[in-house]
């Protein structure tokens, strides 16, 4: 698999990881640990945060940066929904 | 005989020891580290690459293990919140509902802050429990009065009724004796039990 496959495949492992969390918001460090048990070879943390923001810009997940805990959270939108089962 | 590959050993551990080790990794404690770890607190002699084979062979698994519990936790504390009316508002139950969803996948969690959780539901339930309390006390004190009430009542008319007996056959007697007994019946019906000292 290519680099740009690998990137492609990362987006669609993280979104179907946020489906999959029954519309919670889901921490940061569990989607990068989520991609850690799930995907072969393991994606860095910088690669999960740029697939994310990649994500972000296309609309497909919102995130959420609470004040208090600090720890940024996603959440897949109907957007993410739909482009995953298309 | 041939000595069983120590991630067999891995295989085999108990649900618990399973999941501290899976925490562990997801933690990204060293795998150097979780042998020796394995082997201080569990007696149990192992490799690296038991555990990089053990990782690879269960970590997706455990992985939506960890989730499905997570949603389910997350769901089941909600649940307990929203059962409670008047202790949280919607807004408030989702956002216990996040938190705990959030704790439950986090493999560096301690415990802490679900058992602060814990502590918000079970004091809510508390002050439900003692509002249930004077409730049922309120409503046994109605149930004294009335039966007190009745008790008077049975008196009465076992007096009046034994009274009757003797004047039966009376005429004037018995006039007098149907005034006497509409004035007290009216009387007891307005007969209030005596306070109670702190009721």
């Amino acid at each position: 698999m290519n680099a740009t496959d690998r990137t492609a495949a990362l987006r669609r492992a993280i979104l179907s990881e946020l489906s999959s969390c029954g519309g919670h918001l889901v921490p940061e460090r569990a989607i990068v640990n989520a991609m850690y048990a799930i995907s072969e070879p393991a994606p860095t943390k910088l690669d999960v945060r740029n697939a994310l923001q990649w994500l972000l810009d296309s609309d497909f997940v919102v995130s959420v940066n609470p004040t208090m805990s600090g720890s940024v959270k996603w959440r897949i939108t109907d957007n993410g929904e739909a482009a995953l089962h298309a | 005989m041939r000595k069983p590959r120590t991630d067999s050993e891995l295989d085999y551990l108990p649900d618990e020891q399973r999941e501290q080790l899976m925490d562990w990794i997801l933690g990204r404690v060293p795998y150097r580290q979780i042998v020796a770890l394995l082997k201080d607190n569990y007696k149990v002699s192992t490799s690296l690459s038991a555990v990089s084979r053990y990782w690879r062979k269960w970590g997706a698994e455990h992985w939506k293990a960890r989730r499905r519990n997570a949603i389910e936790m997350a769901a089941a504390v909600a649940d307990e919140a929203r059962a409670a009316p008047g202790q949280f508002s919607e807004a408030a139950a989702s956002a216990i509902e996040e938190r705990v969803f959030a704790i439950a996948m986090d493999p560096n969690g301690d415990g802490k802050d679900l058992k602060d959780l814990a502590t918000i539901l079970i004091k809510g339930r508390d002050q439900q429990i003692r509002q249930r309390d004077q409730e049922i006390a309120l409503e046994r004190l109605a149930l004294d009065r009335e039966k007190y009430r009745e008790a008077i009542k049975s008196a009465q008319d076992r007096g009046l009724d034994a009274l009757f007996v003797e004047i039966e056959g009376n005429p004037e007697a018995e006039a007098l004796f149907h005034r006497l007994k509409a004035a007290v019946m009216s009387a007891a019906d307005a007969t209030e039990p005596p306070q109670e000292i702190g009721a």
